[in-house]
């Protein structure tokens, strides 16, 4: 059985449908890339998996049980943990504060020494040790990002969803990132990733899936998507898929 | 027939609510500031006329001129010294502190006048006039329309001239406003000068209408309320709906429950609509 | 930090007042304790959580009305007010659930509106209430310093169990999970917080003892109406308290209470006519010279005298 299941998942804003029935399966232990041009409907998608916005039609499991419909906190607490574009760290809280909420919360610490051997280990698999005490405010926007995925890693997750983790850093702090990601994986935690640089997806993901005006029009191994000619038509507009259909055909 | 009268009673004293809210949503859709000063400006619109009429037989209808005139000088002050440092600041803090500029102001206001209640009693009333069959008090009426005709003068600046245009500007982008050019600090005392001038042109009507003292000052400014949740912040059309719809609904409110409860009936309205629709019948979201 | 033992010695000391002052300074000290009670319950809704809730007036006239009809149907004292607690709590919690999902400005407004809305319907209700007639309570067959007394000791006690109410939410899970949700709430969502559950915990708090206050502030002053319990300052004196003395810390509420009680005995016995002007201007003054109350200077203080010392062990 499948970790996660989307059936028909559709979310429609007036008359904007900014999901539109999308069917996805994960299995456990898998890295899926979500990609697709701006305004797909990749965050929305989130936002509905995690419970932010309520699905107008279709249905979610996860581990075997709906989960459309429920609170996002109760969401955290099953299992499915996700961080957002924009960081969303708790300000005026030190890095060991900020990991020991969800500790506390979504993963259920019953103390406060246990909630804080939790946040510690979590905040030293993300390379953040030595900044435990600072504040999140004072950390550098690498440092944030790694505040984030710890945070998502305190609440013991079987699912992560990680919204555009890489907006915003530079080459050798995406290098960074993407270990870091790979490390997360061999965990056991699960991974959905949304992504716009293509290197991270070819080398992280076993799985793309495509989104196009919150349809899904494609979804397979990353050297297929490349070739695929809606995803191209997609990205790149009518005459450039034509061309290269064209090109193909005569080479 | 009997329903017609009712109605118009309703619109009558919708389209002064209107006037007193129009400045208002405009403070609080632009500078994201709810204005606690608001109903004393009204009060003080009123007794700028009281004083007008009763000193230099000045009709409270040629005040409202100076009434506006003096209320947007003291409100572009009031924010351009006071209320301009702490824009942007938590909601408690700018709640509270214009709830202390209120104090001081309405406190002033009992010291100088009294908590007596006065009314301009006009040598020369217009008197009512029925036509058929409805009954038109034309004091009250030309209150309105003049009411109804600045609110319109109000909209026309916002659309047509600059100033205008920059207020509008401010008020869906702060950020991307300054970097046109516009001077946001001068535009933000102009909007509050321009809402204490409608609050004082609004007072200076309701002088013939309403009793006025200090003590009225709280009503006006829940009316204003009421009227913006009723009718979508930030814009003239909202506050113009709001106000009429207030109107009537009391108008009808007081023939089921009586008029003593006119108050009771817009609070309650107001719980509802903050509870299930604080976009409110336009529909237009303020900053929360 | 809290240090246990001054605080203890502290209240103890308040407590013995009776034996040092005359009457008049018990009822400054009823006074005192009555406005700790208000302040430290506003501090959880309006401090820690960060919801800038106006409610206080309602939930103290509800109190206030509550015990008084109680006692009038011949509820002793003590359980009237207890049962004043429990009134106000259950409208805090119904109440809550309708406007605590509003942000900013709407759920400030929408909880001034509460008081207003009560002092409507207390206005109308002539037959349980009194109306605007005004209800009076059974006289007390004590004497005079008796009654002082009683009433001293019993809003103290109040203010005590406010004082530890707040502490235990402070250290609590409840605090930690107000705080998050005052940052980001929705960051909070995500991390496993029931953000509805704990602002209705906290929205009941703050409305929990301000009942019992308003009970035997009624009790105490013999005769209510409703323009007197549901008075729109008794929404804006607690958080004026709270910003003089620091909002969201344990002791701020009761710092600022004591100077703001000092503040309005000074102005009443010299400005009378003046009182509501001066304190706006102590809100305008505090706003700009004092945003984050005395607690806040102190911290402010403090930190620059060790980031002295420590420059000064550097060179050295």
């Amino acid at each position: 059985m499948s970790l996660l299941t989307l059936k028909g998942v559709s979310k429609v804003f007036g008359g904007l449908r900014a999901v539109n029935d999308v069917d996805l399966s994960v299995e456990p232990g898998e890295i899926v890339g979500l990609i697709g041009p701006n305004g797909a409907g990749k965050t929305t998608l989130v936002n509905v998996v995690s419970g932010v916005f309520k699905p107008t039609a279709g249905t979610i499991e996860f581990d075997g049980k709906r989960i459309d419909g429920l609170k996002p906190y109760q969401i955290s607490r099953l299992g499915v943990a996700r961080t957002y574009q924009v960081v969303q760290p708790f300000p005026e809280m030190t890095v060991l504060e900020n990991v020991m909420a969800p500790a506390t919360f979504a993963a259920g610490a019953r103390s406060v020494s246990e909630a804080q051997d939790q946040a510690m280990e979590a905040i030293d698999f993300l390379g953040l040790g030595s900044e435990a005490n600072k504040l999140a405010s004072e950390l550098t926007l690498a440092g944030r990002k790694r505040l984030e995925l710890a945070k998502s890693l305190a609440m013991k997750p079987k699912v992560l969803l990680l919204d555009e983790v890489n907006a915003g850093l530079n080459p050798a702090e995406i290098d960074t990132a993407l270990e870091l990601i790979r490390a997360i994986a061999r965990r056991g935690v699960t991974i959905i990733l949304i992504e716009h640089l293509m290197k991270v997806v070819m080398t992280l993901c076993n799985r793309i899936v495509v989104l196009h005006h919150g349809a899904k029009i494609a979804e397979g191994e990353p050297r297929a998507i490349t070739k695929d000619e809606r995803v191209i038509q997609a990205y790149l507009g009518n005459r450039y898929a034509e061309a290269n259909a064209g090109k193909a055909s005569n080479g | 027939m009997f329903y017609a009268q009712i109605l118009l009673n309703g619109l009558v004293l919708g389209g002064l609510y209107a006037c007193i809210a129009v400045g208002f949503s405009l403070v609080w859709g632009v500078l994201n500031i709810i204005n606690i000063l608001h109903g004393s400006f009204v009060v003080l619109g009123s007794y700028i006329a009281y004083f007008a009429y009763v000193h230099m037989g000045i009709h409270p209808f040629v005040s409202v001129v100076i009434a506006g005139a003096l209320l947007f000088g003291l409100g572009y002050l009031v924010q351009a010294g006071l209320i301009n440092r702490v824009v942007g600041a938590p909601v408690l803090t700018t709640l509270v502190l214009t709830f202390g500029l209120d104090l001081m102001l309405n406190n002033s206001m009992l010291l100088a006048f009294s908590a007596d209640y006065r009314t301009v009693q006009l040598a020369n009333p217009l008197g009512t006039t029925v036509i058929s069959g409805l009954v038109l008090p034309l004091d009250r009426l030309v209150a309105m329309l003049l009411a109804c005709t600045l609110t319109g003068l109000l909209y026309l600046l916002l659309k047509r001239s600059g100033i205008g245009r920059a207020i509008v500007a401010v008020r869906m982008d702060r950020e991307a406003a300054a970097l046109m050019g516009v001077n946001v600090k001068h535009i933000y005392a102009v909007t509050f000068g321009i809402g204490a001038l409608m609050a004082g042109t609004a007072g200076s009507l309701l002088s013939l209408i309403f009793p006025i003292s200090p003590l009225n000052s709280s009503e006006f400014l829940g009316l204003a309320f009421i009227v913006c949740v009723l009718g979508g912040l930030g814009s003239i059309s909202g506050a113009i709906v709001g106000g009429l719809a207030l109107g009537v609904i009391q108008s009808f409110g007081a023939l089921l429950i009586g008029p003593q409860h006119g108050l009771t009936i817009a609070f309650v309205l107001l719980v509802i609509l903050l509870i299930f629709k604080p976009t409110g019948i336009m529909g237009r979201r303020g900053y929360e | 930090m809290i240090r246990i033992l001054p605080i203890v010695v502290a209240i103890a000391a308040v407590a013995a007042l009776p034996m040092f002052g005359s009457n008049y300074v018990l009822r400054l000290g009823t006074m005192f304790a009555m406005y700790a009670v208000l302040a430290q319950s506003w501090n959880i809704i309006g401090g820690y959580a960060g919801y800038p809730s106006f409610a206080t007036a309602a939930f103290f006239g509800l109190g206030a009305y509550a015990g008084a009809i109680l006692q009038g149907a011949g509820v002793p004292m003590p359980l009237a007010w207890g049962a004043a607690c429990l009134v106000a709590a259950v409208f805090a919690a119904v109440m809550g659930l309708a406007i605590l999902h509003l942000k900013g400005h709407y759920f400030a407004i929408a909880s001034l509106v509460l008081a207003e809305v009560l002092l409507e319907i207390t206005t109308s209700w002539t037959s349980l209430t009194g109306g605007g007639m005004g209800l009076n309570l059974p006289v007390i067959r004590m004497s005079v310093d008796a009654q002082a007394r009683l009433f001293f000791w019993s809003m103290l006690t109040l203010a005590v169990l406010a004082l530890i109410m707040s502490w235990l939410v402070a250290r609590g899970r409840v605090g930690f999970a107000l705080q998050c949700i005052r940052q980001n709430e929705d960051a909070s969502s995500m991390v496993g917080i029931n953000t509805t559950l704990y602002k209705t915990i906290a929205f009941v708090l703050s409305g929990l003892l301000v009942g019992g206050a308003g009970a035997m502030y009624a009790s105490w002053v013999f005769y209510i109406e409703p323009p007197d319990v549901y008075s729109v300052m008794t929404s804006i004196k607690p958080i004026v308290m709270v910003m003089l003395g620091g909002a969201g810390t344990v002791l701020g509420p009761v710092v600022g209470a004591a100077a703001f009680l000092v503040m309005e005995e000074v102005v009443w016995r010299n400005f009378l006519s003046i009182h509501a002007a001066v304190l706006g201007i102590i809100i305008v003054g505090l706003i700009f010279f004092l945003p984050n109350g005395l607690f806040g200077l102190l911290r402010k203080r403090k930190a620059r005298v060790l980031l002295q010392l420590q420059r000064r062990g550097e060179s050295a």
